[in-house]
């Protein structure tokens, strides 16, 4: 297949800014940190009728870059950045921020720009080389049959992630354009956020790099570490979801008495971080709602949980293995003014993922992973279960 | 043929022969002290190696306690700084010291930045800070992995084996430290007013080095004489 890479306008943009502040940065402070990690990778998956199954079951070599690049501007003004590319040869700008700390000498920081939203604790998970798996927790991978072009649902299709545009409930790494205030007091930690998009419908996989609500989302989180290695979280996130304005691909509009704005996801979540000698233990769990009552008579809902595990057996080498789950509501869907029987919107899945790692070296892990995945709900449980390895260095 | 076998056993005995006298020789000066001792200065300014901690500390992107925080007090140049005789020539174990030297955890940094030990010590590796650190290394010395454990905890790695040992936090990277771990007790760190001295060195001619930080600064051949001192400038 001849590919050509695509590079959006956003990018451009996006780079060129890089280019002047590294230039100034560069310049007047030499304060740059620049970072990041490469990592490649095989898959091979069953060739199962499911989104899970990689590359239609192919083994496939993939490969990934992340770069870091931070500036120093002064004492408490900084800049963070993370640039992350895959085979796709598409260029994300994940992290785009200035931030000021300590504000005021308070325990407050502030920044703007392209922010991690703060909804759980993924935290450094995101990157392969702290990830002991190839893919995030499954509330944050998994595209449910709720699609961003038309707004319906399509769950009798089993392989309606073809359509490559279906919404996750929580959207991957999490980075949205927007507004953050966070900090700590003592034992706990704070942050808000006001965002462009939602959980689901973040900007960094919008087309423009912005998003199309005229909708603020509010995201907020508030954890607490009683005792060293435990930190216990909870987030709250609302906000629209869906764009102003809309075309279906047969060209209808939305109806005259549509409103984005009554198109709300409400998110809640709670996530616990413990870690103690060579053990350390994740887990986030979340419920999600989004609003449909004009369209299908009530809310779709959603509620899951990921729970992970790694231990350090001896110098270099570590296992670990993770457990999550979504469970989707049932709900009837008004078809000419007569409801259907209550269905769910979307199949229960479960994934149970184990892991094996070795460091090479401080800059370099190897890992192999394999993934169980079970979808309830169809007459057979699709073929899709996948193994993988990975190599990741750091620099 | 023969003749080629018996020539090279031949030559290696007379080799060993050598090293042996040599090694007789630095014992025995030892032994009657025939030694000398050597002295010197770093002029060099220390470095704020403090301050590019400080920065790398304050760019984590993942540190919920995002802030500057207190500032990392600089590293005084005994903290730094490392000089040592490369080549001793012969092993002179030393008993190991009645207290552990310690590779301190504070402020997010390790405390010294070099730490110089015999092998066979036990060095202690305290946690100071209010948060996890994961010390570890990979070096061919010592291969180890603490793991986390809380403020007020410590963990102790015994070394046996000569060389350079690089340590690590797994979890803040930036952080990092040397230990170098000698089979013989001729090294020496800086004092407050920079100077350094290494007594009771067998005469003979040496190479003496000077180690900064993260890496060898520079070597120099020297002299030993017995009964006198060699004085080293390093810039």
């Amino acid at each position: 297949m001849n590919r050509n890479p695509r590079i959006s306008v956003r990018t451009l943009l996006a780079a060129l800014v890089l280019l002047f502040l590294l230039g100034g940065v560069t310049r007047t402070f030499g304060q740059v940190h620049i970072a990041g990690q490469a990592s490649a990778a095989w898959t091979a998956s069953q060739p199962g009728p499911s989104q899970y199954s990689f590359n239609d079951g192919r083994s496939t070599f993939g490969w990934r870059g992340d770069l870091f690049v931070d500036a120093e501007l002064s004492d408490n003004v900084l800049f963070l950045s993370s640039f992350r590319m895959d085979q796709d040869r598409t260029l994300n700008v994940d992290l785009f921020v200035l931030r000021v700390t300590d504000v005021l000498s308070l325990p407050l920081n502030v920044e703007a720009g392209e922010t991690e939203i703060p909804f759980g604790n993924l935290g450094e998970r995101r990157y392969p080389k702290t990830n002991p798996f190839l893919t995030l927790p499954l509330g944050r991978e998994h595209a449910t049959t709720l699609r961003r072009s038309d707004y319906e649902i399509y769950s009798t299709d089993p392989q309606y992630s073809a359509a490559t545009n279906n919404f996750r409930l929580l959207d991957r790494g999490l980075y949205d354009l927007g507004f953050k205030a966070f900090g700590s007091v003592g034992v706990v930690d704070y942050a808000f956020a006001l965002t462009n998009g939602m959980l689901s419908s973040t900007s960094t996989y919008a087309t423009n790099g912005l998003n199309g609500s005229k909708g603020i989302g509010k995201i907020a989180r508030l954890s607490v570490t009683p005792v060293i290695g435990l930190t216990i979280g909870a987030s709250w996130a609302k906000g629209p979801f869906l764009k102003d304005s809309w075309n279906s691909p047969q060209g209808y509009p939305y109806p005259a008495t549509y409103d984005p704005l009554t198109h709300q996801q409400r998110t809640f979540g709670g996530d616990i971080d413990f870690s103690f000698e060579h053990f350390s233990f994740y887990g986030e769990t979340f419920f999600n709602s989004w609003d449909f009552a004009d369209e299908y008579g009530a809310s779709l809902d959603a509620f899951g949980y990921s729970a992970e595990a790694r231990y350090t057996i001896v110098p270099r080498f570590t296992v670990g293995a993770r457990v999550g789950e979504l469970r989707f509501n049932k709900m009837s869907r008004n078809i000419y003014g007569v409801l259907s029987s209550p269905e769910r919107w979307d199949h229960n899945v479960m994934r149970v993922e184990t892991a094996l790692g070795y460091r090479v070296s401080r800059e370099m892990l190897l890992k192999a992973v394999y993934v169980w995945n079970r979808t309830f709900g169809l007459p057979s449980d699709p073929r899709d279960n996948s193994f993988g390895v990975q190599s990741v260095v750091s620099f | 043929m023969r003749h080629a076998s018996f020539r090279r056993v031949y030559a290696y005995c007379i080799c060993s022969l050598i090293l042996l006298a040599a090694a007789c020789h630095i014992v025995r000066a030892q032994q009657n002290g025939a030694t000398g001792t050597i002295q010197g200065s770093i002029l060099a300014p220390a470095e704020d190696i403090s301050g590019s901690f400080m920065r790398e500390k304050k760019l984590l992107h993942y540190d919920s306690h995002n802030h500057a925080g207190e500032p990392i007090q600089s590293y005084r140049l005994a903290e730094l700084a490392v000089v040592y005789i490369e080549d001793a020539g012969v092993r002179a174990p030393t008993p190991p010291p009645a207290e552990h030297p310690r590779l301190n955890q504070f402020q997010m940094v390790f405390r010294p930045l070099v730490l110089a030990v015999s092998a066979g010590t036990t060095v202690d590796f305290p946690n100071n800070d209010n948060l996890f650190h994961n010390v570890f290394s990979y070096s061919q010395p010592k291969e180890f992995d603490l793991g986390r454990y809380p403020r007020g905890d410590m963990r102790s790695v015994r070394f046996d084996k000569p060389g350079t040992v690089n340590v690590f936090c797994d979890i803040h990277s930036y952080m990092y430290a040397t230990i170098l771990v000698f089979d013989h007790p001729y090294f020496a760190v800086c004092d407050d007013d920079d100077n350094f001295a290494i007594p009771a060195v067998p005469e003979g001619h040496y190479t003496l080095a000077y180690w900064y930080g993260r890496k060898k600064m520079e070597s120099k051949r020297i002299t030993v004489k017995a009964g006198e001192t060699t004085t080293v400038m390093f810039q």
